[in-house]
């Protein structure tokens, strides 16, 4: 509804947080503890979010229409939220994608190799 | 299993805590699902770990809420201030359209009329509510007028430099004990020449000491005028020249009889009545001076009431020889010298004369200390702990009024809710409560400029000889800048936490504000928490100081206090030393030949008001262990001055006229000396060398009760007593007297006798030791009945607090009470309810004013005579004073709520 639709590159880049919450959800709809266990596979433990965390960065995720709440079915726990991503935000995350790549590949003709793990 | 759960449930109210540190609405959308992931998390990482998993837990949760509740608060807070910007731009781009282009120009214009209209506004509502109003302002002018007060006291004693040229390289040097246990003392001639011209860290020096002297020859009365005697020029030191005429010059700082003068501003009114002093002279003590100079008419030397200045009557060998310990040295640091240097420097010299003289200089070396420093120490503490004080009252204060201005923003939420629902933009309404509040701090300050003046009068009127540079102390430019800083500060404050709880807010929660009760008590509880913290704090102070001086004043001085007249009399040049001891057995017969007198002592100084000198001495039979080498103070005397002081003989026999004629002379110790000297042993028949004027040998005769010389807070020193035969050049005496009739009334006939012997020998200082010694603690007690007043002040304000707290609470719920009383709740149970609601918060806030009073406690320390700053009968009278105090704050409104027609409230509905 806003008048100017926002492109996916004006989000870019996304902070590590955010990132790995919208990767969480590219599986489908998840609740909050969730997200928390696959942010935190993902990134081998190396990305943590707490409760707080977390939903801080679904607010700003929600406000930038990144992400949007699921209506509970009914027999959910209607204690729990359900989140998944917007259209816009799959593109986002595409976009994002895009980015890595593009600085991957640069990153690779100047030598700068990953180590080994 | 079951604990389980238990520390599950334990955790989830801990985790509801926390989210207290959300704001409101981020709170309310997440609250409930994160309170369900973390339930989720603490099951399913229990379920696998174990139990004590559980701190690894709490660590991780606790430092997620703290570093992304902040981020939420700035959030919040960000978001109103942008609004309250864009409400700006708003307004002004309005009113630029219409009118002209010139953007800044209508900016301003359009902000200064939202300004008007939002100060026309709030002084409306603020008149509607006279009541209120009166309430507020009565308050902050309270917590502002004291706080003024006592900073234009610090400003003026601490923090304002001394009047003269670059203060800060000027200092003090004089004798220190090596070991510490005495501080800056004075010092001999023969010093000041050792350290004159021999250190490089001082660029100029002079010794001076204090002179009484008599005044006669112009309004015919003989009067009493103090003065300072100046070896080298005081004035070149301090770097101040002559009103008219000069300062002592070049020629007169080389040692040599000088018979001129230079006179202060107001005893040169008083003389010549402001007339050119060219050609005068001035008679001191029957000698004629020339007046060379007039001082302007702020100067002043740091002790108070010094009127002339003269310079030393010495040759070269006086200034080397002399032994007369009543000097002290002002000196002024060269440039880019620090006083640790000079410090230094001085040790030096020190160590050089300890090795040249060991044995009077056993246990002395010299110090340097800041001149601005020295003059302050004794009252420093006490100031900066009164102005924690008023700083606490103000604090109360604010705080008070904030929860007036919450209190009255919810009986205001329809209101505000209307004007949000009609277009008002938060930032708007902030800005309107804000308005307000800064129209209740401008009249707030008004009101305290006016308290703090008439406060700070009386606390200079308060604190006589506690008090250096009181001359200094009046509402000045800084002292107003700090007003107005304090009344911004505090609307900030009172007026800053009702106003950010409204932007918490949105008009739906306004709207159904009265079908919730009232939940929204919890800032204000908060409030009330902190407010009784403050006033503990503060009570606590106050029962420190009081016991201290409870136990000060229950101090044996070692003397009887009542009924004793007691005066100075000092006799002028014209009565040779022989002449002296005469007048005064003469002044002594007639005195006790007056009806109504019993007896009539005679001593160089009456105990807690003059300090006297001091002697080194040696016992014949041999040096003290430890090789020390002890001082005692002496004081000359009658030999009827002990009965006349009631101080007791405890062994051997007073002293007696003959004491001082012919073989060895008699002396009385005091039984301090006696055990010090030879602990133990009896003392009567021995013989000391005493290590200063002639050093004689005397014989101790008799020993005396010890009396508190110094005042009741420090110990009794070791004393010595002769007669006055003895040293017959002494012409300064107190005088006592005895006296059966209330002795004030003897002043009369006491003048009269000292006319009919002299008439031109004034007396002063006339006092009854009564007196003396009250004044001796003055500055205790008025320092303890000022933190008293405060924390008075203090604590009504914090009660009025709870009080209003909870008639606001009782008249929110009287819906509830009605119900609940309709369904038969008995009286008692409801008012147990109230009184529940309030002691809670004052329970909270007494713990959390004891812990901080604890921690305060260090502070306070040595302004504290005979107890420790954590005094646990201090803490229990406190509490219970509080706890009692607060009881009927409480109940009052209790009682309100249950007298409360059931049928009203419901129809009132």
């Amino acid at each position: 509804m806003s008048p100017k639709k926002p492109r996916p590159n004006d989000l870019l880049p996304l902070t590590p947080r955010m990132l790995h919450v919208l990767l969480a959800l590219t599986d489908g709809a998840r609740h909050g503890y969730a997200i928390m266990e696959e942010v935190q596979a993902c990134s081998g433990g190396r990305v943590r979010v707490g409760p707080g965390t977390l939903y801080e960065a679904l607010q700003s995720l929600e406000k930038k229409e990144l992400v949007e709440v699921v209506p509970n079915k009914p027999g959910d726990d209607p204690r729990r939220r359900y989140h998944k991503l917007t259209p816009l935000g799959r593109k986002v995350l595409q976009a994002e994608a895009d980015r890595l790549t593009d600085l991957m590949r640069v990153m690779k003709a100047k030598k700068v190799q990953a180590r080994p793990t | 299993m079951k604990r389980r759960i238990l520390s599950l449930a334990v955790a989830e109210r801990a985790y509801a805590i926390l989210l207290l540190l959300y704001p409101r609405a981020f709170r309310r959308t997440f609250g409930p699902t994160m309170t369900e992931v973390f339930r989720t998390q603490w099951e399913q990482q229990t379920r696998a770990h174990g139990r004590r998993v559980w701190p690894s837990i709490v660590v991780r949760t606790v430092l997620d809420v703290l570093s992304s509740a902040p981020r939420q608060r700035i959030k919040v807070m960000m978001a109103v201030m942008s609004e309250c910007l864009n409400g700006l731009t708003e307004v002004s781009g309005r009113e630029g359209s219409s009118q002209r282009p010139g953007k800044g120009h209508a900016g301003i214009r359009g902000f200064v009329d939202s300004v008007i209209q939002d100060v026309r506004f709030g002084v409306r509502t603020l008149t509607k509510r006279p009541l209120f109003t009166a309430v507020a302002v009565a308050t902050i002018s309270l917590g502002i007028g004291a706080t003024t007060a006592i900073f234009s006291v610090v400003h003026g004693v601490l923090l304002t430099p001394l009047d003269y040229s670059e203060p800060d390289r000027l200092a003090r040097v004089g004798h220190a004990a090596l070991d510490g246990s005495f501080g800056i003392t004075n010092h001999t001639l023969a010093n000041y020449s050792a350290w004159k011209g021999h250190t490089e860290a001082f660029e100029s020096m002079a010794a001076y000491s204090f002179e009484s002297m008599t005044l006669t020859g112009h309004d015919g009365d003989a009067r009493r005028v103090q003065g300072i005697r100046s070896v080298g020029s005081v004035f070149d030191v301090v770097g101040v020249g002559a009103y008219l005429g000069r300062t002592f010059s070049e020629r007169e700082d080389r040692p040599g009889p000088e018979d001129i003068v230079v006179l202060s501003y107001g005893l040169w009114q008083q003389i010549f009545g402001g007339e050119a002093p060219d050609s005068n002279t001035v008679t001191l003590d029957g000698k004629p001076y020339e007046v060379i100079g007039v001082m302007p008419p702020g100067y002043q030397h740091p002790r108070l009431g010094i009127q002339f200045w003269l310079t030393a009557d010495l040759g070269e060998e006086a200034l080397a020889t002399d032994r007369n310990w009543s000097y002290r040295t002002v000196a002024r640091l060269a440039p880019g010298r620090t006083v640790q240097q000079a410090t230094e420097e001085m040790e030096a010299i020190a160590t050089r004369s300890r090795e040249a003289y060991p044995d009077e200089n056993r246990n002395v070396t010299f110090r340097v200390v800041s001149l601005q420093a020295l003059l302050v120490r004794n009252v420093r503490t006490l100031l900066f702990v009164l102005m924690g004080a008023v700083t606490a009252v103000l604090l109360i204060a604010c705080l008070n009024v904030a929860n007036l201005l919450l209190a009255r923003s919810v009986a205001r939420e329809q209101e505000i809710a209307v004007r949000q629902a009609l277009g008002a933009s938060r930032a708007r309404l902030v800005r309107q409560l804000l308005t307000e509040s800064g129209i209740l701090a401008i009249m707030g300050a008004v009101g305290g400029v006016v308290i703090g003046w008439l406060f700070q009068r009386a606390i200079v009127a308060w604190l006589p000889g506690g008090l250096p540079r009181a001359e200094q102390i009046g509402i000045d430019l800084p002292v107003m800048g700090f007003v107005l800083a304090v009344a911004c500060a505090s609307a900030m404050l009172f007026g800053g936490i009702p106003a950010l709880r409204l932007s918490n807010k949105s008009v739906a929660d306004r709207m159904v504000i009265r079908e919730r009760g009232a939940s929204s008590g919890k800032v204000q509880y908060g409030v009330l928490i902190a407010e009784v913290a403050v006033a503990v704090v503060l009570l606590n102070g106050a029962g420190l100081l009081t016991r201290s001086f409870v136990s000060l004043a229950g101090v044996a001085p070692g003397f009887e206090t009542e009924q004793r007249l007691t005066f100075r009399m000092g006799l002028s040049g014209s009565y040779g030393p022989e002449r002296r001891v005469g007048f005064f057995r003469e002044l002594e017969e007639r005195l006790t030949a007056l009806p109504g007198v019993w007896s009539v002592g005679l001593t160089t100084g009456i105990p807690a008001a003059v300090e006297g000198a001091s002697t080194r001495f040696e016992p014949e039979d041999g040096p003290l262990a430890g090789g020390e080498h002890p001082g005692a103070v002496y004081r000359v005397i009658n030999p009827g001055y002990h009965q006349t002081m009631g101080i007791e003989l405890i062994s051997g026999r007073f002293l007696s006229r003959n004491d001082g004629l012919g073989g060895t002379p008699s002396v009385v110790i005091n039984q301090v000396l006696a055990e010090t000297v030879w602990p133990g042993e009896n003392a009567i028949g021995k013989r000391l060398q005493l290590g200063s004027w002639e050093r004689p040998t005397v014989t101790v005769v008799g020993i005396v009760e010890s009396v508190r010389m110094f005042g009741l807070n420090r110990d009794p020193p070791p004393v010595l007593y002769w007669v006055h035969e003895l040293q017959p050049w002494r012409p300064l005496f107190s005088v006592v007297i005895h006296a059966a009739v209330e002795p004030s009334s003897l002043v009369g006939a006491m003048r009269q006798a000292v006319r009919e012997l002299d008439p031109h020998q004034p007396v002063f200082a006339i006092n009854t030791v009564d007196g003396i010694l009250s004044s001796s603690v003055a500055s205790q007690r008025n320092s303890m009945t000022l933190l008293g007043l405060l924390s008075g002040i203090g604590l009504v304000m914090a009660l009025v607090g709870v009080y209003g707290l909870l008639s606001f609470v009782v008249n929110h719920r009287q819906r509830e009470i009605g119900i609940r009383m309709a369904l038969g709740a008995d009286t008692g149970k409801v008012r147990r309810l109230v009184v529940r609601e309030g002691m809670v918060q004052v329970l909270a806030g007494l713990a959390l004013g004891l812990a901080g009073a604890v921690g305060l406690g260090r502070f306070i320390r040595s302004l504290l005579f005979g107890i420790s700053p954590t005094d646990a009968t201090t803490m229990i009278g406190v509490s219970l004073l509080i706890v009692a105090t607060a009881l009927v704050a409480t109940y009052l409104p209790a009682r309100r709520a249950t007298r409360v027609d059931p049928m009203m409230v419901m129809r009132a509905e």
